[in-house]
């Protein structure tokens, strides 16, 4: 899963790249159809890789009814949606001091990127704690 | 919370993945099952008592019932 996910991220940077050079080259004629394509791009991107992660836990079966996984996922879920509050309630208080949109641009991307962090963090250190020594005792019969 | 997975399911002989598959459950979770990391949900605990053809007492038992009675907070352990 992590490889493919890789994949589509190195793609859709790649094909990133290629529309920003376009729209630099269109000139601000085109400006307006890069940002929706630019948008379209990066909604697709993530679109694809809850596709490809929802694709892996069916076959894992890590989110059926009763796997651990799930559970820990929904105990992460609960802890990270205090984080995401004081990270929202912040992230406002900065765009209101600054007022500058591009600035603002970036307060949010952050707060998208510290809400995603703050989730996997707390996954992966609720896993640890279920999950670390546990032998690989037996593969496969 | 104790319980005899691992021994029930050495018994049968069966793999951590057979058992996860009969369970329709990712092997993570037996894992963490057999070594007491994860208390299943009721469901759960009625699909792993119909696979070993036992009763859910049989298979868990609480450690917290001789001391003070029942404990009604979730583990989470």
């Amino acid at each position: 899963m992590k490889k493919q996910i890789a994949g589509i991220l190195v793609a859709g940077i790649a094909a990133m790249a290629a529309l920003l050079a376009w729209a630099n080259a269109a000139g601000p004629t085109e400006e307006l159809l890069a940002r929706v394509l630019l948008a379209v791009l990066i909604v697709g991107l993530l679109i694809s890789m809850q596709l490809v992660k929802r694709a892996h836990h069916n076959r894992t079966l890590a989110h059926s009814e009763g796997s651990v996984e799930r559970d820990l996922a929904l105990r992460a879920q609960s802890a990270a949606y205090i984080d995401a509050l004081v990270i929202m309630v912040l992230a406002l208080a900065a765009i209101a001091v600054s007022g500058a949109s591009s600035f603002a641009l970036v307060v949010i991307v952050s707060a998208i990127v510290l809400l995603i962090l703050s989730f996997w963090v707390r996954y992966q250190l609720e896993k640890r704690q279920v999950l670390t020594g546990a032998g690989d005792e037996e593969s496969h019969s | 919370m104790k319980n005899h997975i691992a021994e029930s399911r050495r018994s049968a002989g069966w793999s951590q993945e057979d058992l996860a598959s009969l369970l329709s459950v990712s092997r993570q979770t037996v894992i963490a099952l057999e070594r007491g990391k994860y208390n299943p949900s009721l469901p759960l605990a009625f699909r792993l008592a119909r696979v070993f053809g036992t009763t859910i007492e049989e298979l868990f038992h609480d450690e917290g019932a001789g001391s003070n009675g029942s404990d009604p907070t979730p583990s989470s352990e």
